[in-house]
């Protein structure tokens, strides 16, 4: 079954010796992935590593576009859970069912590791749910 | 300034109180005919289209609101907010777009608009009194996008009118979505022929309540 390590992302396919001795990265911890979701992810690395940096700067003005309002830009933050996935400029994937949970944060996801969180969302929804009790 | 702007904002509120208008929504996955029933209930109420309606997905981009549409039907009178939301989907690409002629550059912006857009008609999914769910009856029903609106709509408590689209066309299969969806109503209409659009209006007494 093919692997991906925990920590850094690296995929591995079926029966590599390197998930023996461990992920580059250090760690020793590996999510086993069904044969379609490798072949997915592999795409979707494949996709972005190959990025140039004018994609990627498009992809982040894309987002703030989305967002609209007033973001600080220099404040990332990172959670693990998104709801819109950012593939490259023009190619987009949604997570409608986590976009209908009105109590999970609205997040986008631009790459690993970056996200961008709609913070002014988030607090005007909790402030109607408190209303509402 | 904003003070006064909100004090006069609490006082026409309290005149108004009780007054709430009914927001109907139309929701559904691209090219489900949305927009063209939205046109169709404007132009027989109104005498006017709503918005443009297009073979190419993710025409609608915007929420599009028509405020105060009254309908009749039978001596009944029904006045309404019209929601028109953009199309709801899992994936949004580009590329699908350059297959219709249009440029690469406006894809890419149309793309963003359309997940945009898609973001905003489910944060006004809690806004509406009742929801039209426009399905295109030549498509499979079961799919991920119309089993979680209609689902969320139910666990939100919605009323609910599930409408077969494209009943005019040789593929349309009403049954099918019928079975997908046993416990709804579900009427099959032609929104761009205003093939049962009467029975449309009427069921529109029914989910509102009046």
């Amino acid at each position: 079954m093919p692997h991906q390590c925990v920590r850094c992302g690296k995929l591995y396919e079926d029966g590599e010796i390197d998930i023996l001795n461990g992920c580059p990265c250090g760690a020793k911890m590996f999510y086993f992935l069904r044969k379609e979701k490798y072949e997915r992810l592999r795409v979707e690395a494949a996709q972005k590593a190959s990025l140039s940096a004018d994609d990627r700067e498009q992809m982040e003005s894309d987002v703030y576009d989305m967002l609209g309002g007033d973001i600080d830009r220099d404040k990332p933050v990172i959670l693990d859970l998104e709801c819109v996935e950012v593939l490259q400029p023009g190619k987009y994937n949604l997570d409608i069912v986590k976009l209908f949970q009105n109590h999970s944060p609205f997040i986008i996801k631009l790459e690993d590791g970056k996200y961008f969180v709609d913070l002014d969302e988030n607090f005007h929804r909790l402030a109607k749910e408190a209303k509402k009790k | 300034m904003a003070l006064f702007g909100g004090f006069l904002r609490r006082l026409l509120k309290g005149l108004f109180r009780g007054k709430k208008d009914v927001k109907l929504g139309l929701y559904g996955p691209p090219n489900g005919g949305k927009t063209t029933l939205a046109n169709k209930i404007c132009v027989d109420w109104l005498g006017e289209e709503m918005g443009t309606a297009s073979s190419v997905a993710h025409e609608t981009r915007e929420i599009q609101i028509k405020e105060q549409v009254t309908i009749k039907s039978k001596g009944k009178e029904l006045t309404f907010n019209l929601v028109d939301t953009p199309g709801i989907a899992t994936k949004i690409d580009y590329e699908d777009f350059l297959e219709s002629g249009i440029e690469e550059k406006e894809a890419k912006t149309r793309a963003k608009e359309a997940t945009k857009g898609v973001i905003d008609a489910i944060k006004w999914l809690d806004e509406m009194d009742a929801v039209v769910v426009v399905l295109d009856s030549t498509k499979d029903p079961y799919s991920q996008v119309n089993i979680t609106i209609i689902g969320n709509l139910e666990a939100r408590k919605i009323p609910v009118l599930i409408v077969a689209n494209k009943i005019d066309l040789k593929k349309s299969d009403i049954k099918k979505v019928q079975a997908a969806f046993p416990q709804y109503d579900v009427l099959g209409i032609s929104a761009k022929l205003g093939t049962h659009v009467e029975e449309f209006y009427e069921a529109l007494f029914k989910i509102t309540n009046k």
